[in-house]
């Protein structure tokens, strides 16, 4: 055959075959396109915001400020701006800060963890490292993404599972979505999952009191130039809870009562209310439970206002 | 700029669509090439090309001083050694050269501190910078013994070296070879453009989808992080870093040779099937050849090879390999890695045991074992690391398999990677099947799938292996 025919046939073969991928199968459980492209539109969000949720992957996965303006009327411009291990120090309390619009509500909502008070999480990695990329990567992710996501590529073990079992058999679903939250189950759940895992951190990392002194005194700072801040420690798996008392070196109290003596509105919350899929991060449902109990207490807060 | 990105791809894109246009005559062709190539590499850091400014001039200069002035041909000729080796040891070697004094000194109790003196700069390793330097010392070794005219155009030199499909990774081209190719234009026909095309989707499949692929597995095993320990899981380890490493590298030669075919040019195959061998001795005849001829041709002959009888020839054997160790890294792991095949080299030409079993198809997989238990020393972090992994190769500690449900994508690639390889044999050797393959024009359908595997079966992109050296 000649080459310049078998050039076309393969062309047409590959833009079939492309065609018969999309449509059969689909789409790939992770896509790592959508996640670059919610990292850097958080990470370079405009100060447009009313309400700003700050924290670490308990945030992120467990608030959404869809759900908290379900409780608002009129709804607010709102975001979340959690990373993974993210940590309370002054850069990223600026950054919050520096996103809620000057003319706005300006409300800052709080997840107050454990690990956002250890060095580890004050390197805040995450967020650097999507605040560091090259200008290429940046237009790359926020503008050529929205191409790049059609061709996600899948796991051997998912095309395994569609084949065999109809469905994926062990799933980390995220779903992200455009107001920073990330809709999040797992299968099969494993609440002792991160049990472990938190045990070596709190091993290796203790909460720094230097850290936590730091925060307050810019929590009075942030409560003094007019900013409403809402803080609550997030819910997790009674035993993951139990270990962080213990082991951590944080105190929820000691929290609750200093940041309400800096003005803030602490939500205490009941962990045996909410449900999560691996012991440390909410299942989608009660994310949106959590979010709605915030909404509730923003809507609250702005009455009192007026 | 990798070749599994989408700037490479634009880049591309762009220099092709411009290439008929650009590339016909002589000047502007060789000012385009050498252009292009200065912003792909300065795209990882604009000040990497200060490195092979100077590297490339002194060449160039150093070597028509060797034609024009020839009482002082030596002069230049070691000028171009110094400046070329210079670099190279001090932008890789330095802070090894600097421990290995450091721990010498140590052994009679003088503490001296010389990695915390040597200068930041030279501890950044400018990416393949290996490479470029040995292409460019091939082009005054060879001037230097006739065997190749200088060129009087500078642009026409830096077209050579530092044409960008193997600038960062090879294969090393040599000059005379090349520069012959830079003089003419060819606009290529479809034969060419078609195997152009094959080459750089199976290139690319190579580094994305096997190699990329397999790394998970691979690295969580290297960085502690896996919890599995057993003899059979470290052996599946070992042997599909022995894929990784070859579908990582051969794939970059294969895009490599791809695009340069694509401007009409051509290089010479730089992976032969090396797991296919059934001696080491072929192995290193298939396995980075552009490397293994340079080593052979400017280092093995040069010291007398094996024409100045058995033993001297086997220490020839020996500095060449070590040489080649040192090469990859500044590492006494890479050099524990070439001392792995100086040994196994060294009983096998004295025995000459593959020769007995010529026909036998298990001599491939004993080579491949051989190949495999090197590769501990080139992936170790260590020595103390390869140590503890040959150890666990050849002490039997359990046999759970729980590793193969929590690793089942990376042992899926790594099962078609040796697929591949055993297909491949059955084509070389079975002409039935030879026949059947052209006839079929089944490379029509590989090519397609290779690139729906590429689209939607690739692993997390990571750098090429060999961009280190």
């Amino acid at each position: 055959m000649q080459a310049k025919r078998k050039i076309w046939m393969m062309s047409c073969l590959t833009t079939v075959l492309v065609v018969v991928v999309k449509l059969s199968l689909p789409a790939p459980i992770k896509n790592t396109e959508l996640r670059n492209e919610f990292w850097l539109r958080k990470t370079y969000a405009q100060p447009i915001y009313d309400l700003v949720v700050g924290g670490d992957s308990r945030i992120y996965r467990g608030v959404s400020t869809h759900a908290i303006n379900e409780e608002l009327s009129p709804q607010l411009e709102a975001i979340n701006l959690g990373y993974s291990s993210a940590g309370y120090n002054q850069e990223y309390l600026d950054f919050l800060v520096g996103r809620l619009s000057p003319t706005g509500n300006k409300i800052l909502v709080l997840g107050v963890s454990p690990h956002s008070f250890t060095l580890e999480g004050a390197k805040n990695e995450l967020y650097h490292k999507h605040l560091d990329k090259g200008s290429f990567d940046l237009f790359k992710g926020l503008y050529l993404s929205k191409y790049l996501k059609h061709f996600a590529p899948y796991k051997a073990s998912e095309l395994k599972d569609y084949l065999f079992n109809g469905s994926a058999q062990e799933v980390y679903f995220e779903d992200f979505q455009d107001d920073g939250w990330v809709h999040s189950y797992r299968l099969p759940e494993d609440s002792l999952t991160a049990i472990d895992i938190y045990r070596k951190l709190f091993t290796d990392y203790q909460v720094s009191d230097t850290l936590i002194s730091n925060f307050l005194v810019q929590v009075a700072e942030i409560e003094a130039s007019g900013i409403e801040i809402v803080a609550f420690r997030p819910p997790t798996f009674d035993m993951m809870t139990d270990l962080e008392n213990s082991l951590s070196g944080y105190s929820e109290s000691y929290m609750w009562k200093e940041m309400e003596l800096r003005g803030c509105t602490w939500i205490d919350l009941d962990p045996s209310e909410f449900h999560t899929y691996d012991g440390s991060h909410l299942h989608f449902e009660s994310a949106q439970k959590l979010s709605r109990i915030i909404g509730r207490q923003v809507k609250f807060l702005l009455d009192s206002k007026q | 700029m990798i070749f599994n990105s989408i700037e490479f791809l634009l880049f591309a894109i762009s220099f092709f669509l411009l290439w008929p246009f650009l590339g016909k005559r002589q000047l502007t062709r060789w000012a385009f090439i050498t252009g292009a190539s200065f912003f792909f590499y300065g795209w990882w850091d604009w000040r990497f090309l200060f490195l092979i400014l100077a590297s490339g001039l002194i060449d160039y200069f150093c070597a028509l001083a060797i034609e024009n002035r020839p009482k002082k041909r030596k002069l230049f000729f070691v000028l171009s050694l110094v400046g070329n080796l210079g670099a190279l040891s001090v932008f890789k070697y330095s802070k090894f050269f600097a421990t290995v004094l450091e721990d010498g000194f140590a052994q009679f109790n003088y503490q001296i501190d010389l990695v915390e003196k040597i200068p930041e700069f030279a501890l950044i390793l400018p990416v393949g910078i290996s490479f470029y330097t040995f292409q460019s010392l091939s082009y005054t070794i060879d001037v230097y013994r006739g065997r190749l005219k200088a060129t009087r155009n500078i642009l026409h030199f830096f077209s050579y070296l530092s044409m960008f499909p193997q600038l960062v990774a090879g294969p090393i081209i040599r000059a005379k070879d090349f520069l012959a190719q830079l003089n003419r234009y060819r606009i290529t026909n479809a034969i060419e453009k078609w195997n152009a095309i094959k080459m750089i989707a199976f290139g690319l499949f190579q580094k994305m989808v096997i190699a990329d692929n397999l790394s998970l597995f691979i690295d969580s095993a290297f960085e502690g992080k896996s919890g599995f320990d057993g003899t059979g899981y470290w052996w599946l380890v070992m042997v599909a870093f022995s894929f990784q490493i070859y579908a990582d590298f051969s794939g970059y030669s294969l895009i490599a040779r791809g695009l340069s075919k694509y401007m009409g040019y051509h290089f010479r195959m730089n992976f032969n099937h090396p797991y296919l061998s059934k001696s080491l001795r072929e192995f290193w005849t298939r396995w980075h050849i552009s490397l293994s001829t340079w080593f052979r041709d400017y280092v093995y002959i040069a010291l007398g090879g094996s024409q100045r009888g058995v033993v001297m020839g086997l220490i020839v054997l020996a500095i060449t390999m070590m040489l080649s160790g040192l090469w990859h890294g500044a590492k006494y792991t890479f050099l524990m890695w070439a001392a792995i095949h100086v040994v196994l080299l060294i009983f096998e030409r004295l025995t000459k045991w593959t020769r007995l079993f010529r026909k036998s198809p298990l001599l491939i997989p004993i080579i491949f074992i051989q190949a495999t238990v090197a590769w501990v020393y080139f992936r170790a972090e260590n020595m103390d690391q390869g140590h503890g992994i040959v150890k666990k190769l050849f002490t039997y500690n359990g046999s759970e398999l729980e590793f193969s449900r929590v690793y089942f994508d990376s042992i899926f690639f790594l099962g078609l990677a040796i697929l591949i390889e055993v297909m491949v044999y059955f084509r070389k050797n079975y002409t039935q099947i030879k026949i059947w393959y052209w006839r079929s024009n089944l490379d029509i359908v590989l090519v397609s799938l290779a690139i729906i595997s590429i689209l939607f079966l690739r692993g997390e992109g990571k750098q090429f292996i060999y961009f280190q050296f």
